[in-house]
């Protein structure tokens, strides 16, 4: 009997199976091949905008996807640097062979985890209760609980052209049988579509006709585990799609599997195929095509924004308008890729399934698509399944702690129809998320759940105190106009005439810290030392130059959380509000909101359904209705 | 269960009428209008917005009640959205109560004051700016308020605010995309085009917080003080304005020590006239303490007519009046005056250099025998009509106005980032700020405070 299996090796699955190992669960991963767990089916990098935030909060908490990354990264990149901290994101190219050899690796090192190579069909769930799990050569392997992270495994099916074949990854076979035993226990599912590019060889691409992009000069780690990156870097190139190519493609629309509606599922609209953007921006002459390589041994380059299901012959021939890529030589044709996925309002915001008890679902079958967005759930998945074995409260991140918070909310109250990715628009209160504080926001949590390792705790708590000593320093110590003034200068501020406190002088939008750093004299050696220690300095710099927009934000807050604040009771029937709108009632019962907040939230509930809520939950509360107590378990 | 209740009111004043109203709203108002009505057709197989006639029968003792006329409203076609019915019967305070009585005997609740209402607006008829539409057409003192309050109901303001929410939201989900989606290269964001856009927002917020002050006057009236000095004929003019004796006139200097008010419709707005005590030079202490309240009336006046008498020569009080007088002007900037020489009857002195003393024009009357009362209530008309157009969304709540005032203060910091070349998420943050103020306009974000607060303000029965 284990206490959690988990049915998919992707990223979902392999944080999942860290998660419930490590927090003392007896773990199975179950993979068709073992020897795939890792795998990157798309393009070979990790993180980039909101995605890098969640990689850093998954760190924080104790999961591996950065750790990972930092030990196979080939290029390391903090992208929109020119816009404001919040944003910053970072990004890695990794190694495509480098990744799943290190996940499995670390894998095996861990006490309480077995691996396994099985294909699972089916599911033992008995009044409402995950029991086991089926294999297809017959054996029943018993659990307390289960996690799915299937991926685009669930009835895959890869279309080229109008050629079509079942298979979840290309080359691997699809898994067969759990959607139809969840569905015949009356779980929805739908089905959503991705794509991928083409791979070129490496020998064959004129990189002089592309623009290199090279990495970051100080490649700046994804986990708080990692020094420094000692990899060698190497660049990535640009170049553009022409007229001459999209006339091409066009050339092949008739046999497109999406245009000719071969394809049922719904792909994303933020990440479309290349034959999508000419058809929906027409008005646009080239598309930027980012050359991404695959290793620092592999021959294969992935050619990102050219993602089609085009037939072989037109994808080639118009791979070739390309500048640089005049004579390339495809390597593997792009396809897309067709999969079942269970709307993600039957799961709660602990990722178990609102119907069976112990079944948890993580990753693509969720409905989102992305690797950090797979891992996210898959860590979350796998802490809650381990509570829910230990018999303890799940739990959950709030929409103003983490991006994961964030990812989850909407997942469970939107239910989109199309694969879900994550941005920094989706976070409201994302001035106060950023990459760089992910540890100071979620540290304690993994530390908590018994997930972080003391090396890493340890480093969380050093850099807490030497931002505390750096601030009280600033605060509680004043310059005088002599010794400042000459610094003052030099970056055009106007001097001062009396002492002021470091703050103040901070508090002008030219002066940061590390104009005091430049002039160490003036820095007491162990202010210094804590000034240096990690990203200490920007911490501080950035609470005090945004100080104004952190305060309305944390007022946001406030209000957002009051919102929070007002339980829904579980048992609620909503069908007995008579003035709720037929759809109101649906979704409501369909999500069972936790809160008034999370209410709001739901899409198609209209403000007058909150209030009208709102009302009805404050009188039961307050007692003001006999009726209304003696018939619902409102404390 | 609160919602499950169904509650009924008199939904029409209590007095003396030939008739009056009750009204029953919620699930088992048909039922109980079955139990209590006796008819040609039942109430429940009756269609939906049909009116019956019949008797109304005590079902305890068979006793005939009334003759009434009975209207069905089925949900969701109703004012509230639940089953409806809506009872006539004749008027007066005893019979208008016997009704009420027996159709609360047979399972109805009392209604709350607004509770018809609130149950509309929960039932998503209504928004929150409807809402205290009806409250101001229900309160409505003048057909001009009556107006304004109509056109909110049908959505004017709301039409507006959610316009320019709507350009906000457009505004921000550009600033999103360049900060999402800034390494695809997507587009290019003009900042002085965002900037532009957003200035175009304020100066919306702005005009519609002008209306403000017209608004809140056609809601609340304006208060009109009558300022001179003692014994120029203030009490007379009032009450040749109201055309009633309300004020006590005499020939002798000092008779109105305190103010006297009283409100009257002029042009569609209500005008509360404030008679205040002569200003002069005076050692009577009542006197002085009613001349200071004069001044501070005049503090909080939306028109001041200013009174001299024109058939005696311009002296040291007049010039103490025209000095109080400007000096008001400068405390209390939207005031706005009106001059008046009376008592054109005794004969006039010399006009011309009356109106060079006080520097304007200004009307002559005779508040004595009523020539020229017509042209100066026309004046203050105009002088409060000229921007008025009912039809056009206009504010007149403190609520709508804070709101209004929340969000062009969050735009202002919003262009500041902008101008200081911050990143976009700061701009972004107080343009989110702006949006969430104008929705608590309509109610698309409430606390429970501003709709009890908002729904305090009904009478019972609506």
């Amino acid at each position: 009997m284990y206490d959690v299996v988990i049915v998919g090796g992707g990223h979902a699955g392999y944080e999942a199976a860290f998660a419930s190992s490590r927090m003392g669960c007896k773990t199975l991963l179950v993979s068709m091949e073992v020897s795939k767990i890792g795998t990157l089916s798309c393009n070979p990098a990790i993180g980039g905008t909101a995605k890098g935030h969640l990689v850093k909060e998954i760190d924080a908490l104790g999961g591996e996807m950065g750790f990972i990354t930092d030990r196979v990264g080939i290029q390391f990149r903090i992208l929109n640097r020119s816009r404001g901290p919040a944003v910053w994101s970072p990004r890695a190219q990794v190694d495509r062979a480098g990744y799943p050899s290190t996940t499995q690796m670390l894998l095996k090192k861990e006490k309480n985890l077995e691996l396994l190579n099985a294909n699972i069909i089916d599911l033992k769930i008995d009044h409402n209760k995950i029991h086991a799990i089926v294999t297809s050569d017959g054996r029943v392997i018993s659990c307390k609980s289960a996690i799915l992270t299937c991926g685009t495994f669930l009835n895959g099916i890869i279309h080229i052209g109008l050629k079509n074949q079942n298979a979840g990854r290309y080359g691997e076979a699809p898994a067969k049988g759990i959607t139809e035993a969840l569905v015949s226990l009356g779980f929805e599912s739908g089905r959503l579509k991705t794509g991928t590019p083409p791979r070129v060889h490496k020998d064959t691409i004129n990189f002089s006709a592309c623009e290199a992009q090279y990495g970051d000069a100080t490649p700046e780690p994804f986990s708080c585990r990692t020094e420094r990156i000692t990899n060698k870097q190497i660049p990535c190139h640009l170049t553009y799609t022409n007229e001459t190519t999209h006339d091409l493609l066009k050339s092949g629309f008739d046999q497109s599997p999406m245009f000719t509606g071969r394809i049922k599922g719904i792909g994303p609209r933020y990440c479309p195929s290349i034959e999508d953007k000419i058809n929906r921006f027409s008005d646009k002459d080239r598309h930027q095509i980012f050359l991404e390589p695959e290793g620092y041994d592999s021959v294969e380059y992935y050619v990102n924004g050219f993602s089609t299901s085009l037939p072989n012959e037109i994808q080639e021939a118009a791979i070739r308008t390309i500048p640089g890529l005049e004579n390339v030589k495809m390597l593997r044709p792009g396809y897309a890729v067709e999969y079942d996925f269970f709307p993600p309002y039957q799961v709660n915001l602990n990722m178990e399934s609102k119907f069976v008890d112990g079944l948890f679902f993580a990753g693509q079958i969720n409905g989102t698509s992305g690797y950090e967005e797979a891992a996210a759930q898959g860590l979350m998945a796998g802490i809650n399944a381990a509570l829910k074995v230990q018999n303890k409260e799940p739990f959950i991140l709030r929409r103003n702690e983490a991006y994961i918070g964030v990812l989850i909310d909407d997942l469970v109250n939107k239910s989109t129809l199309e694969p879900y990715r994550i941005f920094t628009s989706l976070a409201e209160y994302r001035l106060l998320l950023r990459y760089d504080n992910a540890d100071l926001r979620l540290s304690d949590f993994g530390r908590n759940l018994g997930l972080l390792r003391d090396e890493q705790y340890d480093k969380y708590m050093h850099k807490k105190q030497a931002i505390k000593n750096v601030g009280d320093w600033i605060q509680t110590t004043n310059v005088h106009p002599a010794s400042i003034n000459p610094i003052l200068e030099v970056i055009n501020s106007s001097p001062i005439t009396e002492p002021v406190s470091i703050l103040q002088i901070l508090k002008r939008p030219e002066v940061s810290l590390s104009e005091f750093v430049k002039n160490g004299d003036i820095i007491p050696q162990e202010i210094l030392e804590s000034l240096n220690y990690r990203d200490t300095m920007r911490e501080i710099d950035t609470s005090i130059k945004y100080d104004g927009y952190l305060k309305r934000q944390n007022e946001q807050i406030e209000k957002f959380t009051r919102m929070e604040m007002k339980r829904i009771p579980k048992s609620f029937d909503y069908s007995t509000i008579s003035s709720l709108s037929n759809e109101a009632k649906e979704k409501l019962n369909k999500v069972r909101p936790d809160n008034l907040g999370q209410a709001s939230r739901i899409s198609g509930i209209t403000p007058a359904d909150v209030s009208l809520l709102m009302v009805y939950i404050e009188k039961g509360y307050r007692g003001h209705s006999k009726e209304f107590s003696d018939t619902t378990n409102i404390i | 269960m609160f919602f499950e209740d169904t509650i009924a009111a008199i939904s029409t004043p209590l007095g003396i009428g030939a008739v009056s109203m009750v009204r029953i709203s919620g699930k088992n108002s048909v039922e109980i209008a079955d139990k209590i009505f006796s008819g040609r057709v039942k109430p429940s197989v009756a269609e939906s917005h049909s009116i019956l006639f019949g008797f109304l029968i005590d079902p305890k003792n068979s006793e005939e009640i009334d003759s009434v006329l009975l209207s069905v409203m089925r949900s969701p076609r109703s004012y509230t959205g639940f089953d409806s019915i809506e009872i006539t019967c004749h008027g007066g305070v005893v019979n208008t109560k016997r009704v009420l009585d027996l159709v609360l005997s047979q399972g109805a609740r009392l209604a709350e004051p607004g509770e018809f209402t609130k149950l509309a607006y929960l039932n998503g008829k209504i928004d929150l700016s409807q809402v205290e539409a009806i409250a101001d057409i229900i309160h409505a003192k003048t057909e001009g308020a009556r107006k304004a309050s109509m056109s909110q109901f049908i959505g004017s303001l709301r039409n507006e605010v959610l316009n320019l929410r709507n350009q906000l939201i457009q505004l921000c989900s550009l600033l999103e995309i360049d900060l999402d989606f800034a390494e695809e290269n997507l587009l290019i964001i003009d900042t002085t085009k965002i900037n532009d856009q957003l200035s175009a927002v304020e100066k919306q917020i702005k005009k519609l917080l002008s209306t403000y002050n017209t608004g809140h006057i056609i809601r609340e009236g304006a208060r009109v003080s009558i300022l001179g000095k003692p014994n120029v004929g203030k009490s007379s003019l009032m009450n040749a304005l109201l055309q009633k004796n309300r004020a006590i006139v005499s020939h002798l200097p000092g008779t109105t020590r305190d103010y006297i008010e009283e409100t009257i419709d002029v042009s569609g707005i209500p005008f509360t006239f404030v008679d205040t005590a002569g200003i002069r030079d005076t050692k009577d202490d009542i006197e002085i303490h009613g001349i200071h309240f004069s001044k501070e009336n005049i503090l909080s006046s939306d028109l001041i007519i200013v009174m001299f008498d024109i058939s005696s020569p311009y002296d040291a009080d007049d010039r103490r009046v025209k000095a109080v007088i400007d000096d008001a002007m400068l405390q209390n900037k939207t005031v706005k005056t009106i001059y008046v020489g009376n008592k054109t009857d005794l004969g006039e002195f010399d006009r011309f250099k009356f109106a060079s003393h006080i520097g304007s024009d200004f009307i002559r009357v005779s508040a004595k025998s009523q020539s020229g009362i017509d042209e100066l209530k026309t004046k203050i008309g105009v002088l409060f009509n000229s921007d008025v157009s009912f039809n056009s969304p206009m504010i007149s709540r403190l609520r709508h106005k804070i709101a209004l005032e929340k969000s062009l203060s969050s735009l202002e910091i919003a262009k500041r980032s902008l101008a200081d070349n911050l990143s976009y998420e700061f701009v972004a943050l107080d343009i989110h700020n702006a949006i969430h103020a104008l929705a608590e306009i309509v109610g698309e974000v409430s606390s429970d405070d501003v709709l009890n607060n908002i729904f305090s303000s009904f009478c019972i029965g609506k």
